[in-house]
């Protein structure tokens, strides 16, 4: 049997491409939320202390 | 605190070191199937996401218990977290799967019944994040959520059930199956030791972002709090 092994190749890169792109895009995702969170939490910190 | 902190860095070190020795295993390690082609590499990583998948929600489920018994926040925030992370991951094996079926079923979707208990899985759980929308107060909220949270795992076992039970086109990998199905092959020694390795890594890269996603969350359960205070 005569397989199209480019063809497959074309689909295991896009494959992996995807898995991991989401992986990367959900940990930059949790770093920018937690720096976000964080300057949030200061700043009603401050406000709280200056009453 | 500071322990916590050591604790947590090593486990990411650790973690980072698995996923390259798994991907480096994935690509020059495991033998190339004969049928499929390279394609079917795809799959180690596919079954790892499903793997992780299932598992944050079965997580999510107990948490649930926990929670409804002791009634304490972090049971709540570990919750979220894990389904958040299941989420993610359940998605990314949907995908993955959809790439692999073209060149092997000759289509991107087929109304299998796993793929179609998969797609039933991960809508419940988006709807779960909606719910948790829905709801302002914080109790009321992962109360809700926490029975959400178990009955919506009796899904996740059907799905794994699926392709055991029911006619299906999707190969079963570990169990038998029926062998006629398209997509379905043997592995072999060094694919089984890079599909195993695959599920421990990834089963690793869960607990470390679980615990990333826990101080996310209790990050966001202290700003809660403090905007309680300052509109009181």
């Amino acid at each position: 049997m005569v397989f199209q092994m480019v063809d497959t190749l074309t689909y295991m890169i896009a494959g992996y491409i995807v898995i991991f792109s989401f992986i990367l895009g959900y940990i930059v995702s949790l770093v920018v939320r937690f720096r976000i969170l964080h300057n949030k939490v200061a700043t009603y910190r401050t406000l709280l202390e200056e009453g | 605190m500071e322990n916590k902190h050591r604790l947590l860095s090593i486990l990411n070190v650790i973690t980072v070191v698995l996923f390259l020795v798994s991907t480096w295993l994935v690509f020059a390690y495991a033998p190339l199937e004969r049928t499929m082609g390279p394609v079917q590499k795809v799959f180690y990583f596919h079954v790892s996401t499903a793997w992780v998948g299932m598992l944050g929600f079965f997580v999510s489920a107990i948490m649930g218990v926990m929670y409804l018994l002791k009634g304490k926040r972090i049971w709540d925030t570990v919750g979220v977290s894990s389904i958040e992370i299941s989420f993610v991951f359940f998605l990314i094996a949907i995908i993955s799967g959809s790439i692999w079926a073209r060149p092997i079923w000759n289509t991107w979707w087929t109304w299998d019944p796993r793929l179609t208990t998969a797609a039933v899985v991960e809508l419940i759980y988006g709807a779960y994040f909606l719910l948790r929308q829905g709801v302002d107060e914080p109790q009321k909220r992962a109360r809700f959520s926490a029975v959400y949270a178990i009955i919506g795992f009796f899904s996740v076992p059907l799905t794994f059930i699926s392709i055991r039970f029911l006619r299906t086109i999707h190969p079963v990998v570990i169990g038998g199956g029926d062998p006629s199905v398209v997509g379905g092959f043997n592995m072999t020694g060094p694919m089984k030791f890079t599909f195993f390795f695959s599920l421990f890594t990834f089963s690793v890269l869960f607990a470390d972002l679980l615990w990333h996603r826990s101080r996310l969350g209790r990050l966001a359960s202290e700003l809660e709090d403090l905007r309680l205070a300052l509109t009181s």
